[in-house]
């Protein structure tokens, strides 16, 4: 049942992987590698669309195995047409220094040690996070088990703590994979969560790769790796590391843009931010924090490719609208009157208590024995290098959008209707991981290599 | 400078791996082998079964009263029980309070049925009433 779990998934992440091929055909290893780690996420959003339009149009059970391998068929079809007499005698496997087979046996050896850690969770926690059974496995539950009224999943007279205006790409997988297995395994929500989390160490690897080299890419991963919360997350059948990745997806996406000049790429990163929407609520504040960033940007010569991004986004968008017009319940966060919200936004003393909670999250986010926060920034400090002035703007993009999430989620805590303590208390960690990996990625891909260091010392 | 550069790459990651490890032997040390029967959803799970089983298949919304709700009670609120029993019935929508035709109680194996049985007399007139073990009712509100 295991092996089956993962299994169903495959013709998704395959569909999502020749997608992205299409549009970005760059056949280098490093390049293949993350057009693989982003299919496994572009391709489950794809099939939760799916999924999520026969329920709009046919309520009822769906074969999505099938609709699946039908598509898969077609898309094999048309890379192969277009792979033909394509120069593929000229790939080669990169060529890497002990020092970087050493880094990067390091890192195998350090996610052998996270997925023991995270069968040894399942299996003492195999429903999950609280938020895994009180939100996400509801949500699939109300799908998989009565298909022709799935609505019933965003109904008004739910409690506002089940979240039913949730947005569906997480819960909507989980129940087409119940049917397609033919039982309510928690297994499905597990391998979906594990496939991720796996997924995101590979965006993390490749891009780092790509844009540096494969020692930097190898130490960034580690760190992502090594984050006992950001595994935990990941099996906790929960939809913050679905998120997570998304929203690190399209800040690598966006970022290797400005390094390849390829515009393509940003229809890419445009649909892992629309998706990035369609798994969590966050997610919306993404495609509106990366949009302004991009707006103001594409000023400078860059009105095409905003275009692209905007064509990349328009397909999760359109879903997320319609969901969130016809279906989707108010959200609890808006829920106060527009005197209480001003009363809040002249409260100064909730900012001092969000800086305070943001200070202390800095000390002990991740799980580590020690801040990694601030370990990293030391390292970005030791490791700091003059940024190249054709990569400033890449850089100055990708914090701009960080920054502007952080800031979008602080101000989402000033305006809360809930106690705002409990509220920090709930949330701060799990919205502190989903830049996480984004950050890391930004500082990786802006500092000193250890193989320049190598380099000057010999 | 030069040295502390060139240590710092590999200081991080054995830093890494060592917290890897260090994790690894934290979560192993409460690795319980596929034994769930302690875990507490899982537990919920086994008599949530029963009572999504006594409520019909064509009910969408049920009410949902607990200890918090008997009169004169000292007992608080359980918001943790209230998703747990939501999660085992779905895809039925619970309301706390009276209202549904259909009513569970979650009033655990400290409250007897004749102790409530007066309050739910008062409030409901006509019912079922099926005890369902672990504290778990389904009530059956028969409007005339």
């Amino acid at each position: 049942m295991t092996v089956t779990s993962f299994l169903i998934f495959l013709p998704a992440i395959l569909i999502g992987s020749l997608l992205i091929h299409l549009i970005w055909p760059e056949r280098s290893a490093l390049a293949l590698f993350l057009k693989f780690s982003l299919g496994i996420g572009a391709g489950l959003g794809i099939s939760s669309i799916l999924f999520f339009l026969s329920l709009l149009i046919a309520p009822g059970r769906v074969n999505m195995m099938a609709v699946q391998l039908a598509l898969l068929v077609v898309f094999i079809a048309i890379v192969i047409l277009r792979e033909r007499g394509q120069a593929w005698y000229r790939f080669k496997s990169p060529t890497l220094s002990r020092l970087q087979w050493g880094l990067i046996g390091a890192v195998l050896l350090a996610l052998v040690f996270a997925i023991l850690a995270s069968v040894n969770i399942y299996n003492s926690r195999p429903q999950g996070a609280f938020d895994a059974w009180s939100i996400w496995n509801r949500a699939a539950r109300f799908i998989y088990r009565d298909p022709q009224n799935w609505r019933a999943t965003t109904s008004p007279d739910l409690y506002w703590g089940t979240h039913a205006d949730y947005p569906l790409l997480v819960p909507l997988n989980v129940a087409w994979g119940w049917e397609t297995l033919g039982t309510e395994t928690q297994r499905v929500p597990f391998a979906q969560g594990l496939l991720f989390t796996l997924a995101s160490f590979g965006v993390m690897f490749a891009s780092v790769g790509l844009t540096r080299t494969s020692g930097q890419a190898s130490l960034a991963t580690f760190v992502l790796i090594c984050t006992p919360f950001f595994f935990e997350t990941g099996i906790g059948q929960i939809s913050d590391i679905p998120v997570t990745y998304f929203i690190f997806a399209a800040c690598a996406l966006i970022y290797l843009y400005f390094q390849l000049d390829y515009a393509p790429i940003l229809m890419i990163a445009g649909f892992m931010a629309g998706l990035s929407g369609w798994s969590k609520n966050e997610g919306l504040l993404m495609v509106a924090v990366s949009v302004v960033v991009l707006a103001v940007t594409s000023r400078k010569k860059m009105f095409k490719p905003f275009l692209w991004y905007l064509v990349g986004l328009a397909i999760p968008m359109a879903v997320i609208v319609y969901f969130k017009i016809a279906f989707a319940p108010p959200s609890d966060l808006f829920a106060g009157s527009s005197h209480d919200t001003l009363t809040k936004i002249v409260d100064f003393s909730r900012y001092w208590i969000i800086l305070k909670s943001l200070g202390q999250e800095t000390l002990t986010f991740g799980g580590w024995p020690f801040s990694i926060l601030i370990g990293l920034a030391v390292y970005a400090v030791v490791m700091y290098t003059n940024i190249p002035s054709d990569s400033r703007m890449r850089f100055f993009v990708l914090a701009a959008i960080i920054l502007l999430q952080l800031l979008g989620y602080c101000a989402i805590y000033v305006i809360t209707p809930h106690d705002l303590e409990w509220h920090i208390g709930t949330s701060l960690s799990r919205l502190v991981l989903q830049l996480y990996p984004a950050g890391v990625f930004l500082l990786f891909s802006s500092i000193l290599e250890p193989e320049k260091i190598f380099a000057q010392k010999a | 400078m030069t040295k502390v550069k060139s240590l710092l790459p590999y200081l991080l990651a054995i830093l890494c791996l060592a917290a890897g490890g260090y994790h690894l032997f934290e979560t192993l040390s409460t690795f319980k082998l596929s034994d769930v029967t302690n875990e507490m959803v899982s537990t919920w799970e086994v008599h949530m079964k029963v009572v999504q089983a006594a409520i019909p298949s064509n009910v969408f919304v049920a009410s949902y009263l607990e200890n918090a709700d008997i009169p004169n009670s000292n007992s608080k609120y359980d918001e943790a029980e209230f998703f747990l029993v939501q999660y085992g019935v779905a895809p039925v929508a619970l309301k706390r309070g009276f209202g549904e035709e259909w009513i569970i109680g979650n009033f655990g194996n400290t409250v007897s049925l004749k102790t409530i049985k007066p309050w739910l007399d008062q409030k409901l007139g006509k019912y079922t009433i099926q005890d369902l073990g672990f504290g778990l009712y389904v009530i059956h509100d028969i409007k005339d």
